[in-house]
């Protein structure tokens, strides 16, 4: 898929995005997905923006999905639910990983000046 | 949060319903299930108001062909399912065959840029040209529109004898008001001139109706201040327009405002003073009815004047009528109206034969033809609109045609394309829409770029026809002309290649079999057309402006050079005025040649019936233009006497005798050598013929000359003045000072007689001016579609003449042979259009008297100079050709 020479890239939404997903686990489907963004990131995220980053997630291999149980909230209409595949996690493990690099290259008096 | 009703709990149903019927394939019951979710959760953090705002937005970016489902399904069942869906649902509008045309459409503009240029520029120069008639053509049928009971309003005109005239007797309103039941109103207009003073400032106003009350009403002029029943009311007050306010008073709110009048129809020395008890919008230019103050009619009662005029035989106001509302006009309707009229008039005037004439109020502006005397100028004419409507859509053909030839020129290039796309299984539908979707796209950029160009020019065009136009691109009709002149050029222009090019075999296609026999005489046929018009437009521009010509430098019969004149106002005692004024010019020698004459020979409006010789034939009723002149009419205007002498200034007997000129004489059954001596009668007056004047012309080019009667005059009228060579300035400063001696509270204003002349033929000049214009545009859009094809048929033979170089064709020869193909069809155009143009022309020459001789040499001309502009067009391509290397057109092989 996205492997070998061209390594997929994951954009802010993406990652953002494929996060909620893994901190959802069981509970990841897009509506929630969308709900935990507007109220955790403070931020206001439209639902079609959710959809269709969920659905650049699936070509690029990084969730798949499967069709789930209905609740009466959503008019007994069934649920698709997203799991983060293996290619996602090391994605975001790769993510975290060169992020935090970058931390660790900021002189540790500059921090201290930040507060951080 | 309120308690939410059981319509708030729910979002909105039409987005809903969108959703259900047009989810991305495979995922109806996630999204809806999701949104649904989403709705209450937005109802708790937003309110349900902005809930169902989002639910809605959302809603519009999910559905088809916003979004499209992916390429890679991961999932089996929803996979199975898109399947079926997609299978069902393929079609032209599917999001991604959309995108795809859009892309195929863009690369082949980009492709060939100079193709696409002259294909979008063709387009719209084709467009603008008719936008901008279009626009003319909607003011001028626009022309009292606006009034609220236009459907219902009249105008009265009559015939008397065989002159037939605009104004009618004053007489006739009241007696309508009373007696016809169907006439719910009845209104009249007195066209006038006055002196108006406010403060220490004049003006001479020369747009001033008299009227009655209830013209306000009747008409919806749109009162801004006053109140309209009561404005015209009392004999002081006076309704002045709002830019005649701001000239005034410096405001428009000048209600009870007082100006003075020196009303040059009463004829009284003291200025009256009036109060402004109305003020109306300043009066749309799409009115016939054009004036900067109205005064109420009942201010002439009571005065000498109006006795004069209060007569059954005086035809002197505008009448118009305003039906009763469940008056239904229908032609038998209104002859029985004017029957009722003419009845009505015989009853109280049965010495008069005249006859009435009910025209509605629409159709005066374009439908008042011929001419009618003492009408209000400005009218328009409707053969005209005809012709220029014919000529925009004319044009627009030429330039569709243009776009059509060189999309099938190039069709050869996308035969390819679409033999693949068949192959893989595209269906004649959705070729049929790719081409006509493409051939919208150009014509869409063309019809914005004619969008900005045509506001550009506008002033240009406005200077060109005398209009005051502007682009109201918010009026739904110019939204649904443009609109509409956009689909139809598609429409048009994209048709042929869209059901040709989809009809052939992809097996021929694919392979570049095209069979190009139907296609090229196709397009040879439209090349016919293009230049047919072309032509016929070239040669009635050659003929509209010879015709000009031909009038501006025919001899009129008089020296209209260097003739200045003043209008005499019609105030005080006319008859001592007139000498005094004479005795004062005569002192100076720069005014000392001059005459005082009733009217200008320019465009004469008199008539009269009642002049009577031996041996007229009783039973006819003849009208006969009349003059009043001095004794210095022919010294000065420089005209030829036949036979016999002017009127003498000191003859008490010249005020009972007569001059006629030639044509008179043969009404008369006279000749130059026995008409001296001769009797003539006019009412009580009973005189001989001093003297016959060489035939002059005294009315525009357009009639011959008619019998005219010059009498003697005494009452003022117009001062005109041989200005000698060098001497306008002290000429004018002579005349100003005399006027000012005798006219001490009037302005002066002089004009030049040629200048008005002139002004006779503006309509056909503009006429001239706008056929000039369409005749350039369209041998221009013609030659870029020529030059086109040219440009594509070189291309296409590069081969063929780089074979014939190797083997020895001269460049000659290989232009010759490019050039001659096209010219067949250019030749073909104009023997076609030489009948046409023929026709045309000569129809319209008949509306004038004399005119000029249609040659052959024009035809012949016109012609060779088309044949030539084609050769230029084409050969510059085959030049092109026909200089290459044979060896780079032949290496590929």
């Amino acid at each position: 898929m996205s492997l070998g020479m061209k390594r997929a890239f994951l954009g802010e939404l993406e990652e953002v995005v494929l996060l909620t997903v893994a901190a959802l686990q069981e509970q990841a489907y897009c509506a929630a997905i969308t709900q935990t963004i507007d109220q955790q990131m403070r931020r206001s995220i439209s639902f079609p923006t959710v959809h269709t980053t969920l659905q650049r997630l699936g070509e690029k291999g990084f969730v798949t999905s499967q069709m789930g149980g209905a609740t009466a909230e959503r008019g007994g209409r069934q649920k698709r639910l997203f799991t983060v595949t293996t290619a996602g996690q090391r994605a975001l493990i790769e993510c975290r990983h060169l992020r935090t690099q970058l931390w660790g290259q900021i002189p540790t008096p500059i921090l201290q000046l930040w507060g951080a | 949060m309120g308690r939410l009703t059981d319509h708030q709990e729910r979002p909105p149903h039409w987005a809903h319903w969108l959703l259900s019927r047009f989810s991305p394939p495979g995922m109806e019951d996630e999204l809806q299930g999701d949104l649904l979710e989403m709705y209450t959760y937005w109802v708790k953090a937003v309110g349900s108001r902005r809930a169902r705002w989002r639910y809605a937005l959302a809603v519009l970016r999910l559905i088809r062909p916003f979004t499209w489902p992916s390429t890679k399904q991961t999932d089996h069942d929803s996979q199975s399912k898109s399947l079926r869906r997609t299978g069902r649902t393929i079609s032209t509008i599917h999001p991604a065959m959309i995108r795809n045309y859009l892309k195929i459409a863009w690369r082949n503009l980009l492709y060939d840029k100079g193709f696409s240029f002259l294909n979008i520029a063709g387009l719209a120069l084709g467009m603008i040209t008719s936008l901008l008639i279009g626009l003319w053509v909607l003011d001028e049928q626009s022309y009292d529109r606006f009034h609220t009971h236009a459907s219902h309003i009249l105008r009265m005109t009559a015939t008397v004898g065989d002159m037939q005239a605009a104004v009618t007797p004053t007489r006739m309103a009241p007696a309508i008001a009373a007696q016809l039941p169907a006439v719910k109103d009845v209104v009249r207009l007195k066209q006038a001139q006055e002196l108006v003073a406010v403060g220490n400032q004049k003006f001479d106003e020369k747009r001033v109706f008299y009227t009655d009350p209830s013209l306000l009403t009747m008409f919806s002029f749109g009162l801004e201040q006053g109140d309209p029943s009561q404005a015209l009311s009392q004999p002081n007050g006076v309704v002045i327009t709002q830019q005649t306010a701001l000239n005034y008073f410096g405001t428009t709110q000048a209600l009870g405002k007082t100006l003075r009048i020196l009303p040059q129809r009463i004829q009284t020395n003291t200025w009256d003073e009036l109060t402004v008890t109305g003020v109306v919008r300043d009066v749309p230019t799409n009115s016939h009815l054009q004036f900067d103050l109205l005064l109420p009619l009942s201010r002439l009662y009571n005065t000498e004047t109006y006795a004069r005029n209060d007569a059954w035989d005086a035809f002197s106001v505008y009448t118009y009528l305003q039906l009763a509302d469940s008056f239904k006009l229908t032609p038998d309707s209104r002859s029985q109206l004017t029957g009722q009229l003419d009845e009505l008039y015989k009853k109280n005037n049965a010495s008069t034969k005249a006859q009435f004439h009910l025209q509605p109020l629409t159709d005066i502006h374009l439908g008042t033809s011929p001419k009618l005397i003492q009408d209000v100028e400005g009218h328009g004419n409707r053969q005209y609109v005809r012709i220029f409507l014919v000529v925009a859509l004319v044009i627009l053909l030429i330039a569709c045609i243009n776009f059509m030839n060189l999309t099938t020129a190039r069709s050869a290039r996308r035969a390819k394309e679409v033999g693949l796309r068949k192959v893989v299984g595209a269906g004649r539908g959705q070729l049929i829409s790719q081409f006509l979707g493409e051939s919208f796209l150009v014509s869409l950029v063309a019809s914005l770029i004619a969008i900005g160009v045509g506001a550009v020019l506008l002033p240009t065009f406005n200077e060109l026809t005398g209009k005051a136009l502007s682009i109201r691109l918010l009026t739904p009709t110019v939204v649904g002309i443009i609109t509409g002149t956009t689909l139809l050029t598609a429409l048009v222009a994209g048709s042929y290649p869209a059901l040709v090019l989809s009809r052939f075999q992809p097996i021929q296609m694919v392979s570049g079999k095209l069979t190009k026999g139907p296609v090229r005489s196709f397009r040879n046929g439209l090349v016919v057309v293009q230049f047919v018009i072309s032509t016929v437009l070239l040669v009635g521009t050659a003929v509209v402006y010879g015709q000009l010509r031909f009038i501006q430098q025919r001899s009129i019969g008089f020296d209209k050079e260097n003739l200045l004149y003043v209008s005499m106002p019609k105030w005080g005692d006319l008859q001592a005025n007139t000498q005094t004024l004479k005795g004062l010019l005569s002192e100076y020698p720069q005014t000392s040649n001059h005459t005082i004459i009733s009217d200008l020979p320019i465009d004469l409006q008199t008539g009269k019936s009642n002049f009577d010789w031996a041996g007229k034939d009783p039973s006819t009723q003849v009208i006969i233009p009349y003059l009043l002149v001095d004794a210095n009419f022919s010294k000065t205007f420089k005209m030829k006497l036949l036979a016999g002498r002017n009127f003498r200034a000191d003859s008490q007997a010249d005020q009972a005798n007569y001059l006629v000129n030639e044509t008179a004489l043969k009404l008369m059954k006279l000749d130059v050598a026995t008409a001296l001596g001769k009797s003539i009668s006019y009412g009580d007056n009973k005189g001989q013929i001093v003297g016959v004047l060489k035939d002059f012309h005294f009315k525009p080019l357009q009639s011959a000359i008619e019998p005219l009667i010059l009498r003697f005059n005494q009452f003022g009228g117009y001062v005109v003045i041989r200005v000698q060579p060098g001497t306008l300035p002290s000429t004018i400063n002579r005349l100003e000072t005399a006027f000012a001696k005798l006219y001490p509270n009037h302005p002066f204003e002089y004009s030049f007689l040629d200048d008005d002349l002139a002004k006779l033929y503006r309509s056909e000049q503009r006429m001239g001016s706008l056929f000039n214009a369409f005749a350039l545009l369209s041998v221009l859009i013609s030659c870029l579609g020529l030059f086109g094809l040219a440009t594509f048929t070189a291309e296409q033979r590069t081969k063929e003449i780089g074979v014939r170089k190797v083997l020895g064709a001269s460049v000659t020869s290989i232009v010759t042979l490019l050039s001659t193909d096209f010219l067949k069809p250019v030749v073909g155009g104009i023997l076609l259009a030489i009948p046409i143009s023929w026709y045309a022309i000569h129809r319209w020459l008949q509306s004038f008297a004399y005119r000029v001789s249609l040659d052959w040499w024009l035809f012949l001309f016109i012609g060779s100079l088309t044949i030539l502009i084609a050769l230029v067009t084409v050969s510059y391509q085959g030049i092109k050709a026909a200089l290459m290397n044979p060896v780079r057109s032949l290496r590929g092989e």
